[in-house]
Parts: C-alpha cells; structure tokens; sequence
C-alpha cells in the first residue's frame, strides 16, 4: 500500500492552532512579575539599553497589558506589522531584565527567537510587495516556515557548542556526566527540601558514574540529534520523526537532570510535530481506505 | 542542492546559527553552552539558617541552580587579575563570594517580604563533588554566614 504525501502546506485549523498556541508560549514565557532589585550583569539588550524601569511593576504591568493587547492583534493577523515588533520588543526586554541578574537562563531565548523570525518573515513580505517581486507564498507559511528554522537553529548551535567547547572529545568527556545527575538531583531537593525522587536519582547518578562508557553511548545518541535538526526542514515526515525523538530527548533530559526545557518541548509539538495536522491526515486517510473497502451496492 | 540555493531556502536557519555562535550568551542569542562540557569535578552551592539546617532556596525566590549561578558571576571576576596581583586562593574566592552572595540576597523583593527575616545567620554552603574511580564523592563547606 502507498502511503500518500501529505501537504507541505497548512490548512487553515492547522495554522490556527499554532497561532493560538504559539501566543500561550508568548505569555507563559513572559514574566509578569519579577523578583529583582537591579540589573547587576546586564545582558544582551540589556547593554544596549537601560532596562531599569521594567523592575517597577508599574511599568511591567504596562508592558504586559500592551503584550496580551498586541498578541490580540497577532492571533486576528491584524496590523501585524505593528503587534509582532511589540510583542518581540516587550519579550526580549523582560527576559533580558531575568537574564541579568548574573544566573543565564536557557529556556525562553527559544520563544524570542521564533518570534525574531516571525518578525523578519512580516517585513520581508512587506519589502517583496513593495518592490513587485513575485511573492511565493503566503505570509502565514513564510511564518511557519521561519520559525521552523529558527527552533532547528537553536539545537544545531547547541550541538555545534558542545564539540567547539570540548574540542570535539564531548562524547568522551560524557562519561562524567553521573556527577552532573548527582548535582541537578540535589539542586531540585535545596529548591523544596522535597525528598521524593532524591534516592533514586542519586543512586542513578552512582549508576552513572560507574558505567560511564554506556552513559557516553547514550549522550552520542542526544548529540547526534541536535546535530541532525535541520532535517526537520525537509518536509512533514522528517519533522514528525525528528521532532519525536528530540521531544523524547528533552523527556529523558527531564526524568534524568530535572531540566525541563518547557519552551523547547512547546515549540516543538506546535511547529514542528504538530498532532493537530497528524491527527486530521490519520483521521481523512483511514476514512478514504474504509470507502476504498466497502462493497459497492451493485457487487453480486 | 547546492549550498547557495540551501541558504536561499533556509535564510533564518543559517542566520541564527551564525548569530547565536558569535553573540554567544547576549540575550536573546545564546550558544547554549549548558552542559557543552564535563569534568570530574563539580559543585553546588545551597542555604542553611543559623542551626545549620537547610532551607528551601524557593523561599528566597530563586532555583538552587541560579543561586549557583548568582554565586560563580560573582566568584569568577575575583580570578581577573590585573597584572602583577596576587591571584586569592580558592577558599578566599569562596568567600567573598559568599558574602557576595548574601549581599544580593538581602536585596531580593521576595527576601524583604518575608517576616521573620530569613537573613540573620543565613549561611551560604558549598558541596563539591569529586569522580573517583566510577564513584562519586562528597565534600561540603560552609563559605559565608550572616550576622
């Protein structure tokens, strides 16, 4: 049996959920209060410019409303031009405001990534029609096309790190990674003094330790994803089969050394494995072949 | 596919990986070093009131892992030496750290809420951990305290 090729294009349902979707990731990442009382280790923007007055939760307040008001707007494909730069501008400076406090956090550099995209997709759609250029697809697909590349980016650059700041020997260096269990483990028990889960994953750590060699063979496996990512980019199957297995990457990740990486996890079940579109195709193919097979009224 | 028409396909995916690997950790690029290295060597860094008993570091408004990381942007510096400075011993670095650290502390929103105060005698520990032949071993210090 063939199995047909289903459409690099996404039908509206599809394209619908991921905006709404994709809007909830927006807020979840946003914090709408901050415990900080300075900037001590400005970062990224923050150097740029000072993002001081976002520690008054007067001004924070403001900003949030302005970015539930803009996603408004993002999830209506109105004024685009206008809503996408707030809401990237008003993401970037928040998290920037969390990033400087001297503790980096990796989790929602991914979501103002995708919105970057997103962003440069709308201008460049806006740059196209102004010059008549032929434009070869809509917008809304350019958008989903640019974030794609952009959440591939984020764990090719990550695979590409781990071998230039271990001189390529990261594979071997893996084999230490019990050590990293056995710190993750209790620094998950000092957050809450909860006891659950803390022999366990000590004992797993110890496990690790002493069987570096297999621990290695599986860090290689996790590698090699990140470093595979941009297949993603070449159609539905591939980024069903690769978005799979680095969602159950990040769940191993998560059970392992309690980073949960939400955003990525997120990102990757609406843009790159989306269920929804799965889910219809499975649902349309299987009611095509009970057609094919019932008998026709006229058979004997 | 050539590489040309590949990057005219994948604009964003080229540009990014370019910029996250040369803005390295400048928000909202980033290299994502998390884990891009290991030793056998690591540590951890945890609070414990005057007793010496440990206390969730969620009451402070912070994860354990951004305590240590508060705690090593504050150690690192004390290792940049200008030339000819004696370079601080370890435990030295340690400890102005620490006290580093409770300075931050102290000026936390969700610290200054809090009544009783959680700072006086608040002590700052550290944990090493040593791989030891397939084994991991434990060490731990106690590297600032508040009065």
């Amino acid at each position: 049996m063939k199995i047909p090729t289903p459409s690099a294009l996404h039908p509206f349902y599809e394209r619908l959920f991921m905006r709404l979707a994709f809007a909830w990731v927006v807020v979840l990442s946003t914090p709408s209060k901050l415990n900080v009382h300075s900037l001590p280790a400005p970062n990224g923007v923050a150097r740029l410019i000072d993002l001081n007055f976002l520690i008054n939760p007067k001004w924070l307040g403001v900003c949030y409303v302005l970015l539930l008001i803009a996603l408004g707007f993002y999830l209506a494909r109105v004024l685009l031009w206008l809503a996408l730069p707030i809401i990237f501008a008003i993401h970037v400076a928040v998290n920037a405001v969390v990033n400087s406090q001297g503790a980096i956090h990796h989790a929602p550099q991914i979501v103002s990534l995708v919105l970057l995209a997103q962003t440069a997709a709308c201008y460049y759609d806006w740059w196209l029609r102004r010059r008549g250029a032929a434009i070869e697809c809509e917008l809304e697909e350019r958008q989903i096309f640019w974030s794609q590349q952009a959440i591939a980016a984020t764990y090719f650059v990550a695979g590409l790190t781990k071998l230039i700041a271990s001189d390529g020997a990261w594979i071997f260096q893996a084999r230490f990674i019990g050590l990293q269990i056995f710190k993750t483990a209790y620094q998950a028990y000092y957050n809450t003094l909860n006891l659950a889960g803390l022999n366990e994953q000590l004992a797993l750590a110890q496990f690790a330790a002493a069987h570096g060699v297999l621990l290695a063979a599986i860090c290689a496996l996790g590698l090699g994803l990140e470093l595979l990512a941009p297949l993603i980019l070449l159609g539905r199957w591939w980024s069903l089969i690769l978005g799979l297995c680095l969602l159950a990457f990040h769940l191993s990740i998560a059970s392992l050394m309690q980073l949960a990486f939400l955003f990525h996890r997120l990102l990757l079940v609406i843009y790159i494995i989306s269920p929804i579109f799965w889910s219809v195709w499975g649902a349309g193919g299987l009611m095509t072949l009970r057609r094919k097979n019932r008998p026709s009224p006229t058979s004997p | 596919m050539s590489l040309m028409r590949l990057l005219a396909r994948w604009p964003i995916f080229f540009t990014f990986t370019v910029l996250c690997l040369v803005a390295q950790e400048n928000y909202p690029f980033s290299n994502f070093p998390m884990y891009s290295s290991f030793a056998p060597k690591s540590y951890f860094v945890y609070l414990a009131d005057a007793t010496g008993q440990p206390l969730p570091t969620f009451r402070f408004g912070l994860s354990t892992a951004d305590l240590k990381k508060v705690f090593n942007s504050k150690r690192q510096p004390l290792f940049r030496l200008e030339k000819g400075a004696a370079k601080p011993d370890s435990a030295t670095a340690d400890r102005v750290a620490g006290a580093e650290v409770l300075r931050h502390l102290e000026k936390l929103p969700a610290v200054r809420r809090q009544r009783p105060s959680l700072l006086p005698g608040l002590q700052v520990r550290r944990v090493d951990l040593r791989w030891k032949s397939g084994r991991i071993e434990t060490e731990m210090t106690t590297i600032a305290q508040h009065p």
